[in-house]
């Protein structure tokens, strides 16, 4: 099996992938990191959000022969030491109920405020239209990154 | 799901050379659609030749006689380009409303072309354009309009082998503008109906106008019928019906898992009527 080297998470990576893998066999079969979900396995839901070179993809449709040489953000590369300012902000904003598609979309939100630091509310539900949520009703989700958004910019979430 | 083998060439040449060697060979760029036929088996290819390494391909280039952007430009970078946006509003939008942010960042001008779905959101606003579409193949380099590349639902004029590599794009003239609308039923879904138009409009009157629709025929189409009630006219409320009811009988739908053929015709004539009024708006003078 073709042996891929890329980044994930901020340190070098080598995985083993057949050809007709992808990024979603890669990481959790390949390398059990089971963070990333499935939930369609057709790019409608979401569960599967990476981060690659700082952009949300699905991982169920990105062939894995193309993860060569870039790099990849998982759910399990956001905490340093603590949770990330957004991990925690969907904690305390009740953003989080059976956790099935909160990978995707804390990686979606981190995404979102790394690219627009301030978004309104609009801009909030169009960058993560592309993660499902079937507990929430996504009110709390929406206030989870708004209170991220707070504190990463220094105010109280 | 049939397994298939994955060749990632870095120039056309070896490209197209993979394709002609490997039995069962597709081109690949962004894959958001072709894994989705794969997985569910509507499609096996053997092998897939994949487009992203290819030199050149990955482009927005604007200059005054034009733009050229590469068949492998990401429909994110599309929708976010600053310059793009002033010159051609009409295809910033309909990149910025295709599908979701995860498939916006692999999906590929390109792709979204010759994967040839009557609802592809990008053909509508490059159609209004009078795009050109590039292909390589082997007699070297062709053009075509990109109207003639559609030949049916998922079916485009290229020869085995060919490959679309970029979309040429005339200069915008001083006083013509665009928009773009489209309906959906979530985000993630396909468009159901889309319509793109560029008009040049000023003190009230519509100089020149082009209209296209897609999803609500076999291939996204420029509505002549409809142009041709708004040519030289002075824009008015009663016109506009007359524009929404044109369209709608001129565009042909079906009903499908998405909407009714009625819906579809109505929502047309309601978008272009739509596009209209924002365009007279922008040119100072509203219906």
């Amino acid at each position: 099996m073709p042996r891929l080297s890329f980044t994930l998470n901020g340190a070098s990576a080598r995985a083993e992938a057949r050809d007709c893998d992808t990024l979603l066999d890669l990481l959790r079969e390949g390398l059990g990191m089971t963070g990333t979900k499935e939930g369609c396995g057709k790019g409608e839901c979401g569960a599967c959000t990476v981060l690659v070179d700082d952009r949300p993809v699905n991982a169920c449709l990105f062939p894995a022969p193309e993860v060569e040489g870039l790099a990849v953000r998982t759910i399990e590369g956001l905490a340093d030491g603590g949770l990330s300012p957004v991990q925690q902000a969907f904690v305390d904003q009740g953003g989080i109920q059976c956790g099935f598609c909160s990978p995707g979309m804390i990686l979606s939100a981190t995404a979102l405020l790394e690219r627009n630091p301030d978004p309104d509310d609009a801009a909030i539900r169009t960058a993560l239209a592309g993660n499902l949520c079937r507990c929430t009703g996504y009110a709390q989700i929406v206030a989870s990154v708004q209170a991220a958004a707070s504190a990463l910019q220094g105010g109280t979430p | 799901m049939r397994p298939y083998s994955y060749h990632r060439p870095t120039t056309l040449a070896e490209a197209r050379q993979l394709h002609g060697e490997l039995a069962g060979a597709r081109y690949v760029a962004g894959a958001t659609d072709l894994l989705v036929a794969i997985k569910s088996g509507r499609t096996e290819p053997a092998a897939l030749v994949s487009l992203r390494g290819v030199a050149g391909l990955d482009r927005i280039e604007l200059t005054p006689d034009g733009a050229v952007l590469g068949a492998t430009t990401r429909i994110a970078d599309l929708a976010t380009h600053a310059a793009l946006r002033a010159a051609y509003p009409e295809l910033a939008q309909a990149c910025a409303a295709l599908g979701t942010e995860q498939v916006r960042n692999q999906a590929t001008l390109g792709g979204n072309l010759a994967n040839a779905s009557p609802c592809a959101d990008t053909a509508p606003p490059l159609l209004v354009n009078e795009a050109r579409a590039r292909i390589a193949g082997d007699a070297g380099t062709r053009e075509l309009p990109l109207a003639d590349l559609f030949e049916g639902p998922g079916a485009v004029r290229l020869a085995p082998g060919e490959i679309l590599t970029a979309i040429v794009v005339p200069p915008p003239v001083e006083g013509w503008s665009g928009r773009q609308s489209k309906a959906r039923r979530v985000q993630v879904d396909v468009s159901l109906a889309s319509v793109a138009v560029r008009a040049c409009i000023s003190e009230g009157r519509c100089r020149g106008v082009r209209i296209a629709a897609g999803a609500v025929a076999p291939v996204p189409l420029r509505l002549a019928a409809t142009e041709a009630l708004l040519r030289d006219q002075s824009l008015s409320g009663a016109l506009l019906a007359e524009v929404r009811a044109s369209a709608a009988a001129e565009v042909r739908p079906i009903t499908d898992l998405r909407a009714t053929e009625r819906y579809r015709r109505h929502i047309v004539g309601v978008f272009v009527e739509r596009c209209l009024r924002a365009l007279a708006e922008e040119a100072g003078c509203p219906v």
